[in-house]
């Protein structure tokens, strides 16, 4: 807890509902001034950073606890709170709003609906970390769902149609058996205890057998590992990133693949411990083929996005095998490697972003010598790429390397599996760096680049810095990730 | 005699008016008249705020000698047909002034009196009334799908909905028939007990029951019942199918609520259930099937309705499947939520189809291509009720099917559950094509500018049904508990 003590005015509803507020202003606002509109949003989107700054001291217990009631007749509250798990993902999702309002200015006319799903995007997303009553986290994670597929939809390239539908169709398909398992869970609180309840302390508690915690796990993993994606669920990624717009693409890489891990980690593995570690080996062996396959079809791709979209996976299946070691080491790696995805994913997307905008083009041959003639963007390009491979001394590498020891203690097999995902990753991505940031421009459109602007500059700085931060000082993060990590692991069985 | 007349209030408050519309109509010679249709809406108003009001104080109770039981729930399902009435009403107005083929008068007059028969089949509680209930609600009906006159495939939706419709009601008659020579009763509440009083009797009851039943599935569109569902949705007005789709689902459902304990008897609670449940899960599919490849608005909208009434039938299974128990309670109030949410966000959809529609007939669902240009706000309302009907949270069609389907887990019909699911997510390709026309896909190129225009009347209706469709979503607390409380109390 900070100094300040913030319980009592309800922080978290300001952060989760601000960037609401946001949206309602946006949308009266008048639609000829783009400069207006870009400013209100970012205004918002400044403020609730700085808003959220204040849970930075969430750790080990859950804190700025909100306890309303909201269906009573079912137990459900509106109940928010966080700890060391949630508070860095809410500060992400805060810090990756203002940013991508930075990357709206070849946004044409329809300027205003860009900004305002995205706000109301925010909204879903932070709610979503901060929920502590299931259905209130169904609401939220099916709210973010929403303003995503519009900005695929209305704003992505040519098949930007197919991708928004695929998108949408895969994610609700995952997450309504889900909702069957909650229900079933709240049925069964009600039949234990002989009262409603909704929040997810109330329902960890439930003693259900082993049968039964299966099917349960298994409900939630299926929503979860869609998201997260997990192959084989992971086919409607790189079309909803390829076509999503910049913005979208950010958004989707450092927010809402987390959902995925995130709700493995505060849902599916507390709710079902014994089932987490019955599925263990299984979802080990999609993780890992998730790693390598991720790895191998990132390095076959001549599109920047595609690449990006496919490590994508590769890297979260590395979270996943962080997650499902079951060892406090390799969680908290997982953890930060999360956060470290969502930075250098979200910021490789950022780049890809300012490149297509000015050559148009997304190939990997139609560009060469970017240091060269761009400087700021090709430098930032190859320190992204390096901390996206995991270079000591950048963000990747701690993660990795707290996965991977982890790993060691309890799944010795899967570690060496995912230590050769890390040499693939360097492949692929060194050679992306080789014949893009490298070498001669490669005709005369890609040698008269403009570089990065001012705004895309300022835009860019808090990612680089959070990238040699979280390299250089992880402790500030894993000491708040740490016991909260633990908590959970404790109710699993094992410490 | 007062306090029967009293409680009937929600029932014959619509006839009354309907008489005055007649009269007004006789003096106005036949002409269109602002008149009628101010008087109509009042009328709505009026059984509207009366059936809330008695509900609010709690009057409650039988009249005429218990053949008709105004209970908290019939009075919530008042309370939702003459809501249905109101906005079909609102919604009419622009549609009959853009359209010169609908010369009759009688219009207004015709819904009053439907809604009056709807409001009497929530009441009652005697088979007899049940089948007066029936067809006050279902002529007037017949009669207003055909009122285009001029219009081939109007008079069409008439002649189908009357002649299926007719066939219909001589197996609820004959169910009726059976039920009382299984029990010598003709009063509902009495009937399980008189059944089980008199034992087994070669299967008589159970016969009964599932004539009574085909009647009303096919007044709610229940598989393999629906057969006319699409064409008398796609002919009939578009106001009256808003009206039909939503009010008569809500009445048909109370007569249902009121039924289950037969069900139960009659038929053996595992039997019953079980055959519910198979109904259930074949409207389900067949109506999302259905609608995925339809081209126009009103006949997707028709599907879907079929699709919405598989799922209440959930809750019905799972009411019937443990007769009795906690399950009747909070079976009946998922229903209920379920009739008003969906009633809103129907009534909602079919209000932007009348805007589309401007008086041409126009009733593709391309045209809904490039709305989010055209027409921001009315696109972002038609988004709310699309998302509500496919179920996406926070809108009251997400909390509709959270608390149907949480019925049937407590009844312990998970692969129920699962299923219905899976329903939904069948239903969110044509619910999200809509959307995808609506916002991702702009008008052909050289295409004329559209002039849509929406009245007041119509724009209150679609802003009040939308704010109650988001309101119910997010703040569903007040309502749930109401309606369990009046439901249970």
């Amino acid at each position: 807890m900070g100094a300040l003590d913030l319980n009592s005015f309800g922080i978290l509803s300001l952060i989760t509902f601000l960037p609401l507020l946001g949206a309602l202003v946006v949308a009266f606002l008048p639609r000829e001034n783009p400069k207006v509109l870009r400013a209100a949003a970012l205004l918002f989107g400044l403020a609730n950073l700085g808003l959220s700054l204040l849970i930075v001291n969430a750790a080990g217990t859950m804190v700025f606890v909100e306890r309303l009631n909201w269906i009573p007749a079912f137990g459900v509250c509106y109940g928010m709170a966080v700890d060391g798990i949630s508070m860095p993902l809410v500060i992400l999702s805060c810090l990756v709003v203002p940013i991508i309002v930075a990357t709206t200015f070849h946004v044409g006319s329809g300027l205003k609906e860009y900004l305002v799903l995205l706000l109301i995007m925010e909204t879903g997303m932070v709610g979503v970390f901060c929920a502590t009553d299931i259905i209130l986290f169904y609401v939220f994670f099916e709210l973010t769902l929403v303003p995503l597929y519009f900005l695929i939809g209305m704003f992505g390239g040519v098949n930007r149609i197919y991708a928004a539908f695929k998108f949408f169709l895969f994610t609700a398909f995952g997450s309504l058996p889900m909702l069957v398992a909650i229900l079933f869970l709240l049925y069964q609180h009600h039949q234990t205890t002989g009262f409603w309840s909704a929040s997810i302390a109330d329902l960890r508690s439930l003693q259900l057998d082993a049968a039964t915690q299966n099917w349960v796990f298994a409900g939630f993993a299926l929503a979860f590992a869609i998201k997260v994606p997990l192959w084989p669920l992971h086919t409607w990624l790189p079309d909803a990133h390829v076509q999503a717009p910049t913005g979208g693409s950010i958004v989707l890489a450092a927010i809402m693949l987390k959902l995925g891990t995130y709700g493995f980690l505060r849902i599916a593995m507390p709710l079902a411990p014994q089932a987490a570690h019955t599925f263990a080996t299984p979802v080990l062996v999609l993780a890992a083929i998730s790693v390598i396959y991720g790895a191998y079809l990132a390095w076959a791709q001549d599109d920047l996005k595609k690449l990006v979209a496919c490590s994508s996976v590769s890297h979260m299946g590395f979270v996943m095998v962080g997650l499902f070691a079951l060892e406090p080491l390799a969680v908290r790696g997982a953890m930060l490697q999360m956060l470290n995805h969502g930075v250098s994913t979200g910021a490789l997307f950022f780049l890809v972003g300012c490149a297509y905008e000015r050559r148009h083009k997304r190939g990997l041959d139609d560009y060469g010598g970017l240091v060269k003639v761009s400087p700021a963007l090709g430098i930032a390009l190859v320190i992204t790429s390096l901390s996206s491979i995991g270079l000591p001394g950048l963000n990747g590498f701690v993660g990795e390397l707290l996965i991977l020891l982890g790993a060691f203690k309890t799944q010795p097999v899967f570690a060496i599996l995912c230590a050769s995902g890390v040499l693939l990753g360097a492949i692929y991505m060194l050679q992306m760096v080789r014949r893009v940031c490298y070498g001669t421009p490669n005709c005369e459109e890609a040698a008269r680049l403009s570089d990065m602007s001012v705004a895309e500059k300022f835009a860019f700085a808090p990612l680089v810095i959070l990238m040699f931060w979280i390299g250089l000082a992880p402790g500030f993060l894993l000491e708040r990730i740490g016991p909260a990590v633990d908590s959970i692991l404790a109710a699993l069985g094992n410490t | 005699m007062f306090q029967d007349i009293a409680l009937a209030g929600p029932i014959l408050l619509p006839a009354l008016a309907a008489l005055l519309l007649l009269g007004v109509e006789l003096l106005a010679g036949g002409r269109r008249s602002q008149g009628s249709f101010l008087l109509c809406a009042l009328g709505a108003l009026v059984a509207l705020l009366y059936s809330g009001f008695f509900l609010a104080k709690g009057r409650t109770g039988l009249a005429f000698h218990g053949t008709l039981n105004v209970d908290n729930t019939a009075l919530l399902i008042s309370v939702i047909v003459h809501f249905s009435a109101l906005l079909a009403v609102l919604l009419s107005r622009s549609y009959l002034a853009a359209r010169r083929d609908v010369d009759a008068p009688e219009y207004h007059s015709l819904i009053m009196v439907a809604a009056s028969g709807m409001a009497m089949l929530a009441a009652a509680n005697d088979l007899v009334n049940v089948f007066l209930g029936v067809e006050l609600m279902s002529i007037p009906l017949y009669v207003l799908a055909a009122i285009q006159r001029k219009s081939v495939r109007s008079v069409e939706a008439g002649l189908k909905y009357l002649l299926l419709g007719a066939f219909a009601s001589a197996f609820l008659l004959f169910g009726m028939g059976l039920l009382y020579g299984a029990s010598g009763s003709t009063l509902l509440s009495a009937l399980p007990a008189e059944i089980a009083r008199l034992g087994t009797d070669g299967g008589l009851a159970a016969f009964g029951v599932v004539m009574f039943l085909i009647g009303v599935f096919f007044k709610v569109a229940a598989v393999p019942f629906h057969m006319w569902t699409p064409d008398v949705y796609e002919g009939s007005p578009t106001p009256v199918t808003a009206f039909m789709a939503t009010a008569t689902k809500a009445a048909a459902f109370g007569l249902l609520l009121r039924f289950a304990p037969v069900i139960a008897t009659g038929m053996g609670p595992e039997a019953g259930s079980s055959m519910l449940a198979v109904i259930a899960v074949l409207t389900m599919f067949v109506g999302n099937l259905g609608a995925l490849r339809q081209q126009n608005l009103k006949r997707l909208l028709a599907y879907s309705s079929i699709a919405h009434a598989g799922y209440m039938l959930v809750g019905v299974a799972a009411i019937v499947a443990e007769d009795g128990g906690e399950i009747a309670l909070t079976g009946s109030s998922a229903i209920v939520f379920y009739l008003g949410a969906y009633a809103a966000m129907n009534l909602g959809a079919f209000g932007v189809a009348v805007v589309l529609d401007r008086g041409q007939g126009k009733e593709g669902v391309n045209e809904l291509k490039g709305l989010c240009s055209e027409r921001p706000l009315l696109a972002a309302v038609m988004a709310v009720f699309t998302l509500a009907l496919a179920g996406v949270p926070p809108t009251a069609g997400f909390l509709g099917k959270f608390y149907v389907f949480s019925c049937a887990v407590q009844a312990r019909m998970y692969a129920l559950a699962v299923v219905a699911v899976l329903a939904s997510v069948v239903g969110l390709f044509y619910y999200l094509r809509l959307i995808l026309l609506m916002y991702f896909t702009p008008r052909e190129e050289g295409a004329e500018p559209r002039m849509l225009r929406t009245d007041s009347f119509l724009a209150v209706a679609s802003f009040a049904s939308a704010v109650l469709v988001l309101w119910l979503g997010v703040l569903p607390g007040w309502f749930v508990g109401f309606v369990e409380k009046t439901v249970g109390g």
